[in-house]
């Protein structure tokens, strides 16, 4: 199998390029380190008390309610003399929220109703975050004051809830505060299942004809079609390989940071369905990459079209990471589109919920377009054009 | 032995229709002989090799290489040469020994592999920068690797297209002294060019091409008796119809 020497030489150049080790190992674990550092700040900041630091206006914190907010976790309340240093606290960011409680708040509220002014930034979110937990602690300081007042009048607090809504949760055990990690880690997969031959398949054909190596190499006895094979091979493997660094940045990084509740439970069978939509896929980004650079002149007209392909991969990739907020993660027509199905099935498979016809659909339809482009392959590269374009 | 049946090959051009690059063509190379093929650029020289050597294929006519049609046997014509142009590469990632390795492979010399190493690397003078990468070679020493991954399966025919075309002066005394060798050694070989002074030192036997047509056969002395001219280049210009001023 003279495909088999072309394989290995491939391979064996591929590994001596530092641009492939970088793009295809490197990138994948530093930038996945780097966003789930990322994610890990925007958590901690969260957790941290960013969004309660809060100035009360002087006087409003002796109050009832203010008294209630102090004891929010982590809070940090400051008191400005006037609303108009609350402001300037506000616009600073030296607080997230500035609340104007009047002092004479609790006799308001004792006698039927008491008015707060609440001053936020909504184009900062963490003031718009602040503002929500406030909301909350002033629901349940009128929860209180009204639970009180049908109490004096000898009424019973299920007055208020006249509905209860018991609340009933059925995600998956594995699937339960995993979120960050399920939305990433299937579009992390796809993304680099395409960009890991990026860096490679421009010199593997429309850089062997600038080179002049591609005449040499045809000059061989070995068909052509082997030289495709091989060639194709070792581009699939280093696409399998930059998916596999994706997923172990992930894996790595959460071990490192030890998040609470980002933690996966794979099963033989999640691995398995993951192992069935993953590989065809790498098989139709492998087999798309090398049109691109069978039909190029030369490196530099491959890249421009690889870049306007990453495009086409990237905007399903884009939307299957977003597709639970659209409504369509469940729907039918999903199964048939490329990219998209495997990032929805991905997801599913991570959170233990493997629906094994949309992996063999997804499967299916991969292997289909990778054939495809097979055909087109060989069709080019059997042609006088591969080598002479006028 | 190499015998050309009226070749021609067609390009089609989006914008300019057709293109006849080689028309209608026919010569034989002999073995023990070195044939030049004489033309200016875009003579439909490297079009005619690049035909012979089944790397592209003929509009119309064939060509019959060691004994095997390059239309109906390809792969048989591509094990039986040897093919070196200036222009041919070799991979910068790899050392030399690799590339040669890469390539006996691919002309299935598994079995003694070794023993063809050793034999271009001696008859080459490879030594000195066997393991290096090849990107880190001379353009001289780079051209030396480059015939030995030609010559790594010893094929009876060889064809040489422009091989001297950006070596010094030395490189380029190695690579006529090399195609002088392989005539001493009985192969057929097909040299083109469009330096004079090289057909007159090494060919046997001439074909001057111009505008992918054949203008004229025969031998160096042949063709300046012909043409009553004292020099080659003059004979040349003559045979392509060349007026001062024309062009």
């Amino acid at each position: 199998m003279k495909s088999k020497v072309v394989f290995l030489k491939e391979l064996k150049e591929m590994f001596r390029d530092r641009r492939v080790i970088v793009g295809a190992f490197v990138m994948p674990l530093l930038l996945i380190f780097l966003m789930m550092q990322m994610f890990g700040l925007i958590e901690r900041s969260v957790s941290g008390g960013q969004a309660t630091k809060i100035a009360i206006v002087k006087g409003g914190e002796t109050t009832a309610l203010g008294k209630a907010l102090s004891k929010i976790p982590n809070a940090t309340i400051r008191t400005p003399d006037d609303v108009a240093a609350g402001k300037a606290l506000l616009e600073k960011g030296s607080v997230r929220l500035v609340l104007d409680i009047h002092k004479d708040f609790d006799n308001q509220l004792a006698q039927g109703s008491a008015k707060v002014g609440a001053y936020y930034d909504s184009s900062d979110p963490l003031s718009a975050l602040s503002l929500r937990i406030i909301e909350e602690a002033v629901s349940e300081t009128n929860k209180i004051s009204a639970t009180a007042r049908i109490g004096e009048k000898g009424l019973a607090p299920s007055v208020l809830t006249p509905i209860a809504l018991a609340k009933n949760d059925t995600a998956k055990p594995e699937a339960k505060g995993a979120e960050m990690l399920l939305s990433l880690l299937p579009y992390m997969i796809i993304i680099w299942a395409f960009y890991g031959g990026f860096s490679s398949v421009s010199d593997m054909m429309a850089g062997e004809k600038e080179r002049g190596t591609l005449e040499t190499l045809l000059l061989s006895p070995v068909k052509r079609n082997d030289i495709a094979l091989g060639k194709i091979l070792a581009l699939s493997v280093i696409c399998l390989a930059s998916a596999l660094s994706a997923v172990l940045g992930v894996v790595l990084t959460n071990t490192i940071q030890k998040q609470s509740g980002m933690a996966l439970q794979l099963t033989p069978v999640s691995i398995a369905a993951i192992i069935a939509m993953v590989l065809p896929l790498v098989a139709m980004f492998s087999a798309l990459l090398f049109v691109v650079s069978t039909w190029a002149k030369n490196m530099r007209e491959a890249q421009t079209y690889l870049t306007s392909l990453s495009f086409v991969i990237l905007i399903p990739a884009v939307f299957s990471n977003i597709i639970g907020f659209t409504g369509m993660d469940k729907a039918p027509w999903l199964k048939l589109v490329p990219v998209l199905n495997v990032g929805a099935g991905l997801r599913q498979a991570l959170m233990g919920a493997t629906d094994w016809s949309l992996v063999g659909v997804a499967a299916i339809v991969h292997l289909v377009v990778a054939i495809v482009c097979w055909q087109i392959i060989l069709r080019m590269i059997n042609r006088d054009r591969v080598l002479v374009r006028i | 032995m190499v015998q050309v049946f009226d070749l021609s090959k067609t390009f089609v051009d989006p914008k300019r229709g057709e293109i006849k690059a080689v028309d209608h063509v026919g010569f034989e190379a002999k073995p023990g002989r070195i044939l030049g093929l004489l033309g200016v650029n875009g003579a439909g020289k490297t079009t005619t090799m690049r035909m012979l050597s089944t790397v592209i294929s003929p509009t119309s006519g064939t060509a019959r290489v060691a004994g095997y049609d390059i239309v109906d046997e390809p792969a048989r014509v591509r094990e039986s040469i040897g093919f070196v142009s200036g222009s041919t590469a070799l991979y910068g990632r790899l050392t030399a020994k690799e590339c040669l390795e890469y390539f006996g492979q691919l002309y299935g010399l598994d079995g003694n592999l070794k023993a063809s190493i050793d034999r271009v690397t001696e008859q080459l003078g490879l030594h000195d920068f066997l393991n290096q990468l090849c990107d880190k070679l001379s353009t001289g020493q780079k051209q030396r690797v480059s015939i030995a991954r030609a010559i790594i399966h010893d094929p009876p025919i060889m064809f040489f297209d422009e091989p001297t075309a950006g070596l010094d002066v030395l490189a380029g005394q190695a690579i006529m002294e090399f195609i002088e060798s392989c005539r001493n050694q009985g192969k057929t070989v097909v040299f083109s060019t469009h330096i004079m002074s090289e057909v007159e030192r090494l060919c046997d036997d001439v074909v001057v091409i111009h505008e992918g047509r054949v203008c004229a056969t025969g031998s160096s002395a042949e063709m300046k008796a012909q043409t009553n001219s004292p020099t080659l280049e003059q004979a040349f210009l003559t045979l392509v119809g060349y007026q001062r001023g024309a062009q």
